[in-house]
Order: C-alpha cells, then sequence, then structure tokens
C-alpha cells in the first residue's frame, strides 16, 4: 500500500477511536449500535492496515 | 423505560470526528488504493454514514434536549391537554413522572430557574399536581432547597412559588365537567404538598420573619407565609421538629464581629419569638376546633389529646393541660400555651447559647490556649440566652 493510502487510514483510524471515546459518556441501544458499527469499521481500517498489500 | 443518556457536548463532538473520518474515507478511493480493497471500502463507508445518521437523529431528536429543555416540553404538553388535572388523579402514572427520572439535581436547579420566570404559567402547578410520584417530586424539592446547597435568596423565591403553587390549586385548577377526578387522590395529594411545603420551609423558618433580610424578603410577608403553611397540622409538625436545626444553623452563622453578632441574635431572637406565637396560636386554634368537635363525641376527656396533631411535637403533658383548661376554664387555653411556649425556648437558650460558643470556635474569636472565654463572647451568650427568653416577646408581639 503507499505512503498516501496509509496515511489516511491512520487518519481515519484516528478519528474513530477519537469517536468512541467521545461517545463512551452517552448510553442507550443507539449509542451501543454506533460503538460496534464503529468497532467493526476499526477492525477493517487495521485489516487494511496489516495485509498491505503492495 | 429505556435510558437514554446523552452528553451533548461530547456527542457533537463525536459528530465531528465521524465526519472527518467519511470524508477521508471518500479519499482513499483516489489514493492509490489496491483494487481488492475497494469493497472494505465500502463498507466503512456504509457504517460510517448509518453511525452518523443515527448519532443526527438522537441529537436532533426531542427526547435527546438536555435534561431541562427535556423536562419542559414533557410538562407542556401534559398542561396542554385540558384534561391533565383530572388525569393526573386517576391514572398510575403520568408522563410528568419522567421528568424525574430525567433531571437531577442541577438540572431541576435549571427547571425552577425558568418557572421563577413565568410564575403565572401553570407549569410548576402541573408538576406538582401532575406527577404521581411523590417520594421523587419530594426529593428534587428537598434537594432544590436545601440550604446547604441553595442560596437563601434562592430559596425564598422557589419555597414562595412553591406555596403559590399549592395555595391556589383551588382557584387555578380547571373546572372540568366531564372528567372523572378521583377526589380521594386529589384530597391525599393536597394533604402530601402542604405537609411538603413545612417540612421545605423547616430549615427556612427563621428567614421567615427577624432573618428575613438574609433571603431578600420582608418580615410582614414572612410571618403571613409561615401562618398559612403552619395552618396545616402536619407542615407545622416539620416546621417544630426543624426549628432546633434552624435555630443551630443561625447562630453558626453569625457574623465575625461583636457588633453584628449582637445585632443578628437579636434577630434571631425576633424570629423564634414571631414562629412561637405563630405556633402557638395554631395550637390554640387547633386544640378549640378539636375541642368543639370533640366534646360531645368522647365521652372521656382523657382521650382527647390523641386527637391533637400537636403532641408529637410538644409534649403530651402541655397538650393535655390545654385541652383540660379549654374544657374547663376557655380563657386558660392562651395562657397554658404560652408555658408551652416558654418551655420550647427554654430549650431554644440552650442551643442558642451552645450554637454562640460553636461559632466563636470556627471564627476563632476564642483563644484556645486561655481557659477563661473573652468577655465578648461570653456577653454574646448571655445575650442569645436573655433575648431569646425576653426581647423574643418582640417576635410574639409582631406575629400576634
Amino acid at each position: 500500500m503507499n505512503p498516501a493510502s496509509t496515511a489516511l487510514l491512520e487518519e481515519i483510524r484516528h478519528a474513530i477511536e477519537r469517536t468512541r471515546v467521545l461517545l463512551d459518556a452517552s448510553q442507550g441501544p443507539a449509542f451501543d449500535r454506533i460503538d460496534i458499527d464503529l468497532a467493526h469499521v476499526l477492525a477493517i481500517i487495521r485489516s487494511m492496515m496489516v495485509s498491505s498489500p503492495s | 423505560m429505556t435510558i437514554l443518556v446523552v452528553d451533548f457536548d461530547a456527542s457533537h463532538e463525536a459528530l465531528r470526528w465521524l465526519s472527518a473520518a467519511e470524508w477521508v474515507t471518500a479519499r482513499l478511493r483516489s489514493s492509490g488504493m489496491p483494487i481488492e480493497f475497494l469493497s472494505r471500502i465500502d463498507t466503512v463507508e456504509d457504517l460510517l454514514r448509518q453511525s452518523h445518521g443515527c448519532l443526527r437523529k438522537i441529537l436532533d431528536s426531542p427526547l435527546a434536549l438536555p435534561p431541562t429543555e427535556r423536562s419542559l416540553v414533557i410538562i407542556d404538553a401534559w398542561i396542554a391537554d385540558p384534561k391533565w388535572w383530572a388525569r393526573s388523579t386517576t391514572r398510575e402514572r403520568t408522563p410528568v413522572d419522567d421528568v424525574f427520572d430525567v433531571l437531577d439535581a442541577p438540572a431541576f436547579d435549571r427547571l425552577f430557574d425558568i418557572l421563577a420566570r413565568s410564575p403565572d404559567s401553570d407549569r410548576l402547578f402541573g408538576v406538582l399536581f401532575g406527577t404521581t410520584d411523590v417520594d421523587a417530586l419530594r426529593g428534587s424539592l428537598i434537594d432544590a432547597t436545601d440550604p446547604r446547597r441553595v442560596d437563601p435568596a434562592i430559596a425564598r423565591v422557589r419555597i414562595e412559588l412553591l406555596a403559590a403553587a399549592v395555595f391556589d390549586e383551588p382557584e387555578r385548577r380547571p373546572i372540568l365537567t366531564n372528567a372523572s377526578v378521583d377526589l380521594a387522590r386529589l384530597k391525599t395529594r393536597r394533604a402530601e404538598l402542604r405537609q411538603l411545603l413545612g417540612e421545605l420551609s423547616a430549615p427556612w423558618q427563621l428567614h421567615f420573619t427577624g432573618l428575613a433580610h438574609l433571603w431578600g424578603g420582608s418580615p410582614e410577608d414572612g410571618i403571613e407565609l409561615l401562618r398559612r403553611i403552619a395552618a396545616n397540622d402536619e407542615a407545622a409538625r416539620e416546621l417544630i421538629a426543624g426549628l432546633d436545626a434552624a435555630t443551630r444553623r443561625a447562630f453558626l452563622d453569625l457574623p465575625t464581629d461583636h457588633e453584628s453578632r449582637m445585632r443578628r441574635i437579636d434577630d434571631i431572637a425576633f424570629s423564634i419569638g414571631a414562629t412561637a406565637a405563630v405556633f402557638e396560636n395554631e395550637l390554640i386554634e387547633d386544640a378549640e376546633r378539636r375541642s368543639a368537635a370533640r366534646r360531645s363525641a368522647l365521652a372521656v376527656p382523657a382521650y382527647l389529646p390523641l386527637g391533637l396533631s400537636w403532641t408529637a411535637s410538644l409534649t403530651l403533658s402541655v397538650a393535655s393541660g390545654i385541652i383540660g383548661a379549654r374544657l374547663d376554664e376557655g380563657d386558660s387555653v392562651r395562657e397554658t400555651a404560652r408555658d408551652a411556649d416558654h418551655a420550647l425556648r427554654e430549650r431554644l437558650t440552650r442551643v442558642a447559647t451552645r450554637g454562640v460558643l460553636d461559632s466563636a470556635i470556627a471564627n476563632h474569636l476564642i483563644d484556645p490556649h486561655d481557659d477563661d472565654l473573652p468577655t465578648d463572647v461570653r456577653i454574646e451568650m448571655m445575650h442569645a440566652r436573655d433575648s431569646i427568653l425576653d426581647a423574643g416577646d418582640k417576635g410574639r408581639r409582631f406575629a400576634d
């Protein structure tokens, strides 16, 4: 993967992690759903970062 | 019930981070990503879009308004129903009950501030008579008038607002011809609210008269309100039960310089005299009412004190004496009640002198290495005792 894509993935990862921290104080089923979706996003981002096919 | 707790500031900031993530994801496509990653980017975009939409929906929903604003929406919706008042007496639960589920003490303070700005609206009326959860209402109102956390001027405004809403209820209540009203529940609610008014006023009872300047009120208005509140037996019981604590708090809160302390002691004594006179007058009226009602109903006069609502707070023997006096010699009721008042003030002198001493210690007016009390403090303690026993008569004359 080229450095530009890697940097963008890193940027997304940081944004998502920040989002999850900010939503941590809020509670309710809707927030649980968002947290699950964002965890899924993080998993995908990380998988792309580690597989890094050239 | 599903609980939704929203940290608004954090959630709005989270929404901005989410938008940033979506924007960066869109840029990924043109960054030379391997083609086999495109489907994963599609998934990421979908998930982010869903999360963004969900969070936006939460933040735009009335349910997710800040607690105070949300409560106002609930209250306004409830009192917009012309039959709300009747329905509050017949339903097991009303939407107003939800207000107490979402409001913590600071949020309830904010709600009260908003209600205070529109005293003519039915909102406070709707809260007091619209909820079925009296325990929650009681807890919130005690917090909202607690001397340990509420400024005196704010407490006065709140107590006056509550009293107006409670006392004006018969006039403000809409006359409904086609709504069923549970009269027993209405009667119970009225009694509960009047008792609650006594409970909320108890810590502040000296502020109604001699200490009125400390909460921005007038003694003339204060004594009238205190008299109205104390006219309810349960409220009077709450007031009497709280008199020692109110006295002690007033003495612990003495100023630091001698002249000001002496003046404040006079003010407190005045308050005690006026407050005790209110109790005494209510006691006499209560005895007269009950005596007249029960004289023919009860064959054994010794049973009469059990009908007195005051017996739990004042001594049974004094109450018995009042009734006995009322039956035997009507003119001696007042004299006997004054004896009870004197006993009360004797007790309060002990609270007062101890309070003066503790206040002097707290204000570093006493040298811990000196065995002798400073002259000023000794004078203040004597003045507290004498003024409650004697000069408090000024308060009595004022109340009479």
